[in-house]
């Protein structure tokens, strides 16, 4: 039997914003596993049994340890379009959106973003899939 | 036995040593009292900003009571509530932030940016400015255009962009003169601000300065501006800037014309070809790339067999390549031994791009 996915992880370091945004979606009635760190997201992406469940990863671009793209790239290269990746950034040139889209991103939101137009992407997105 | 010159001189000494000992025990209580402070003041300041977060978020999902803003009163015209209003503006723009920021900048930050507008201290007048451009209203038009001519460019450039977002057109005007006054740095900003309203009206008002401004200043500032947009719109000034004596009002006037196609535009890059400036040949080399028409294919193979500045014969080669198949031909068909030059700018340009 599949496991019902409905896991949502969530990597920025901006913690205002992460905070919001577990609100929002553990109020739609998700999962939700927020970080602020690029290596401990990395860590935490790399272990398989984290993200059986996980229905979609949102990851910002600009970590202060890592580059998001990076991670984007190691959780591709090992689950390949296993989970939705939606990338959150404040770069917003035509080269950073398409970088992001093509290691794998199914979408690109730059900040400043419509926090309700994000969430109902989000959320179609995750129905879309299942 | 000592005498009682000794005793003195000793005596002397040791309240010496005794004051230097008092002194260094003062610097260092004071130094722990500062490092007190500054950790006090940076908890303080944490904490606070967590405050506004929370107000602010909470206000953001609705469900809290509607009076919540009102915990923001002791923030009032604070520079803590100022930058945190900032930092929540760099993440959204949806309709519910822009309305909530609008609420709290209207009860708690314009109120005192108007009072500190005329402020003697330039911190004072930048907070003003910075409230301006976060929250811009139609009733600080007067304010905004006054902060513009600002002698601080940390205040004046700031109050450029609430200019730029309200779409002021005296606003646009004195932009456009600041501009044309700044070197390097604040010149790209102020030509930044001007783009970031990616406003059509700002730029035909633009337009409207250049025509009718005969400073070269500030007519060159106009036609960095208008060389950063596409506009469509119809510049007949232009013509007489292409002519002009100054090489920095040519290559301008080359730069918008590329980036805003007018009447005869094959017609003046061909012509800007033969310009003596290195810098306007570049520049029409690189118009004609998007014009591969006979004239400018053999155009461009004379400048890249016969111009004297390698720069000009690189961008030449770059455009030829651009150009499609049959400048390829052109370029394929250099010899080495009739044109070693030519020959070298073709294997450049064939290797790397622009």
């Amino acid at each position: 039997m599949t496991q019902e996915r409905n896991k949502i992880i969530i990597v920025d370091d901006d913690e205002d914003l992460l905070a919001m945004l577990v609100d929002a979606f553990e109020s739609e009635g998700y999962e939700v596993h927020g970080m602020t760190r690029g290596k401990e997201a990395l860590s935490y992406l790399m272990e398989e049994k984290n993200i059986e469940t996980a229905a979609l990863l949102i990851l910002d671009r600009l970590l202060p340890d890592m580059d998001g793209l990076e991670i984007l790239r190691q959780f591709v290269e090992k689950y390949q379009k296993r989970v939705p990746v939606l990338i959150l950034s404040v770069l917003s040139g035509e080269r950073d959106v398409l970088s992001g889209l093509k290691q794998g991103a199914i979408d690109y939101i730059s900040k400043p973003f419509n926090f309700p137009i994000m969430m109902e992407k989000s959320l179609s997105l995750i129905k879309q899939r299942r | 036995m000592k005498s009682i010159h000794d005793l003195t001189i000793n005596q002397l000494l040791l309240s010496i040593l005794v004051g230097e000992l008092v002194i260094l025990l003062l610097l260092i209580i004071s130094a722990i009292l500062r490092r007190f402070w500054i950790y006090y003041k940076e908890r303080k300041e944490q904490k606070d900003k967590h405050t506004i977060s929370r107000v602010i978020i909470d206000s953001l999902k609705g469900k809290e009571d509607p009076k919540i803003l009102q915990r923001l009163k002791r923030f009032k015209s604070k520079p803590i509530l100022l930058s945190s209003l900032e930092l929540f503006d760099r993440r959204f723009n949806d309709e519910r932030w822009q309305n909530l920021k609008k609420q709290i900048a209207e009860s708690y930050l314009l109120p005192g940016a108007r009072r500190r507008m005329k402020s003697f201290y330039w911190l004072k007048r930048n907070f003003s400015a910075r409230c301006f451009a976060l929250v811009p209203l139609s009733q600080d038009i007067k304010n905004i255009t006054t902060l513009i001519d600002d002698p601080l460019f940390l205040v004046r450039s700031i109050a450029a962009k609430a200019a730029v977002k309200l779409e002021i057109k005296e606003g646009i005007d004195k932009i456009i003169h600041q501009m044309s006054r700044e070197i390097g740095y604040a010149r790209y900003l102020y030509r930044d601000i001007l783009l970031q309203g990616k406003s059509r009206q700002i730029f035909s008002w633009i337009a409207e300065i250049a025509a009718l401004e005969k400073d070269p200043d500030i007519h060159l500032a106009c036609l960095e501006a208008l060389s950063s947009q596409t506009l469509m719109l119809s510049l007949p000034f232009l013509k007489q800037d292409l002519e002009s004596k100054d090489p920095n009002i040519r290559l301008a006037a080359l730069k918008v014309l590329i980036r805003n196609p007018q009447k005869d535009l094959t017609h003046f890059l061909l012509k800007s070809l033969e310009d003596p400036s290195v810098e306007v040949r570049i520049q029409a080399a690189k118009g004609l790339e998007h014009i591969a028409s006979k004239e400018s294919l053999e155009k461009l193979e004379k400048v890249l067999t016969n111009d004297p500045s390698w720069p000009v014969i690189v961008r030449a080669a770059w455009s030829l390549k651009n150009m499609g198949k049959r400048g390829i031909d052109i370029l394929n068909a250099q010899n080495p031994s009739k044109n070693k030059r030519a020959y070298e700018a073709v294997q450049y340009a064939m290797q790397f791009d622009w």
